[in-house]
Order: structure tokens, then sequence, then C-alpha cells
């Protein structure tokens, strides 16, 4: 198993994911709800008040930098999906 | 591209999430087909899905305000075949849609159809149809590209339906932009820039895991 080649590349991701942080626009599309207000003159009805509640919303955790919150969002994302398949191979037995 | 909940009607989430719900049994019977089969293949089904997770946390501004990131979908298509692919791109979905709020709960069947269904479909055939017309380099490039596009066009459709299905008194209920906004606008940045960088992520990537993958599906 070349588990090496494997942990090379996740570190290599890990160490490029802050520079997500350059860019300070969202996708097109993704704009904040006031912003439509902006645009287009009222916020749309459904949009408000929908979605949940996340723990980290847009990967920000309260009191941490923005480096240090994208950088453990991004160790979470990986050990929750190494969590979820080493479960499933677990529960083959 | 992560469509949020309430810029789609629930009408319009639910309909995806019953397109897609059979789709996720389906990934999940080869997934586990696969990690029965072979020791080594969780660690790497894992870590292509942490590697999804990670690329689409990676914006990169566009002129205009806005940004756009790889999916991954063409790498993970190619080393995974499509189904492991699209149900690792899943799995990073629903992680930053539950925790990280990026992408909507509801409106999870809508993201995670076209980013994960589609675009990894799109990338393998693409792969599997020029395999032995194109340069592997070219091929590479061009499924990640692909892949991309067709996913945007999912987006930019299901986003610029809504104005023309739900509008009251003159007013858009859910995204107030139609069609000839969002197909501009979405299908044509990834066709200018987006598809692009996935395209050169699955090059990067797939050179640098070819060799994993050949050791670890070679039994």
């Amino acid at each position: 198993m070349p588990t090496k080649s494997l942990i090379i590349f996740l570190l290599i991701m890990f160490a490029l994911v802050p520079l997500g942080l350059i860019s300070e626009y969202p996708a097109w599309g993704e704009w904040g709800i006031e912003e439509f207000q902006t645009m287009v003159g009222y916020i749309p009805q459904g949009m408000q008040n929908a979605g949940i509640d996340t723990p980290i919303p847009d990967y920000e955790i309260h009191s941490l930098s923005p480096i240090w919150s994208t950088l453990i969002s991004a160790a979470i994302g990986t050990v929750l999906s190494f969590l979820f398949f080493t479960s499933i191979k677990k529960s083959k037995k | 591209m992560h469509i949020p909940d309430g810029f789609i009607s629930p009408s319009t989430s639910i309909a995806m999430l019953a397109i897609t719900a059979p789709l996720w049994w389906y990934g999940f019977k080869k997934v586990k087909q696969n990690i029965d089969s072979d020791d080594n293949a969780s660690t790497f089904l894992s870590s292509m899905a942490a590697f999804a997770f990670m690329v689409m946390m990676i914006n990169i501004p566009i002129p205009g305000g806005t940004s756009g990131h790889a999916v991954g979908m063409g790498a993970l298509a190619i080393l995974l075949g499509p189904w492991a692919a699209f149900f690792c791109i899943t799995i990073a979905l629903f992680f930053q849609a539950v925790i990280f709020g990026d992408g909507g709960v509801l409106a999870f069947g809508a993201n995670s159809f076209a980013m994960g269904f589609i675009g990894a479909f799109g990338s393998y055939y693409f792969y599997e149809t020029f395999k032995n017309k194109l340069s592997n380099t070219l091929n590479l490039f061009l499924s990640g590209y692909t892949g991309m596009v067709l996913a945007s066009v999912v987006i930019a459709v299901l986003l610029g339906i809504q104005p023309m299905l739900f509008s009251e008194s003159g007013k858009a209920v859910y995204f107030p932009f139609d069609l000839s906004v969002t197909i501009p606008a979405i299908v044509g940045s990834h066709i200018l820039v987006f598809g692009a960088i996935e395209g050169l992520a699955t090059i990067g990537v797939v050179r640098f895991l070819a060799h994993v993958k050949e050791k670890i599906y070679a039994n």
C-alpha cells in the first residue's frame, strides 16, 4: 500500500487550502441574502429563514484567525472522510 | 457552485433528492464491494473524498467580483471509476453542507447530482471515449474540463428556472435571475476559467496518484 504518496498528497492539499482565502468574493450567485436587496430591490421571500444553523458556518471558527479556521476546517473534513470510509470497512464483519 | 437552501424551491430540492437517492444507494453498494474486496481501498477512498473536500475550499477569484473552485471530479472519476467518484464527492458535499453550511441541506441532492453524478460521469465517459484518440495529458485535461462544464450547466438550469416557475406579483420567490443570466454567468465562467482549473487539477492528481491506483487495484 503506497500510503506515503497519499500522505504527501493530502499534506500538499492541506498547504494549498489557505489560498482559497485570497478571494474576497463568493461564487457567482452564492451571495448573502442582503445582497439581493441591492441587486434586485428585494429579498426573495423563499430565501428568508431558509437553511439550518451549522456548527462552523463558512469554515469560520469564532475567535480564530481565517487561516487557522480554514486549516482546522480542512482537517475536520479529512478526519470525517476517513472515519466514514473506515466505518464502512468495519461494518463488513 | 454549491446551491444554498432557499435559492431553489423546496419542490425542486425534493425532486433532486428523489432523483439522487437511488444513485447514492447504488454508489454505496459499489463502494462497499470495493472496500470488502480490497483491504486498502478504504484508505484510498477516504483520501480522495478528503481531496474533494479540500479542493472545493480553494476559491479562485476571477474578474467581475466572483470566484469558483475545482471539485476533483475528473481525478476521482479516472482514479476510482465514476460510481465511487460520485459517492466520494457526495460525502465531501454532505460534510460541507451539514457542518460548514456550504451548500444547502435540502439542496444537497441537487448539489450531489450536479457536481457528483454529472461531473464524475461526464469526466469518466469523456476519458473513456477519447482514450486512444488523444494524448493522455490532453484527455485528462479535457475530461476534467468537460465534467466541470456539464456540472455547471445543471446548476445554472436549476437556478435559472426558479424565477420562471416561482414568482408572485412580479417578484421571484427563490433565485431571481433566469436562464438568460445564469447560463452565461455560471456556464460561461466554467467554460472560460473553472473548467480549465479542473482540467489542470485532473492532470496533476492523476499523474501523482496513478501508481497508487495500480497497486491498490492490482489484485
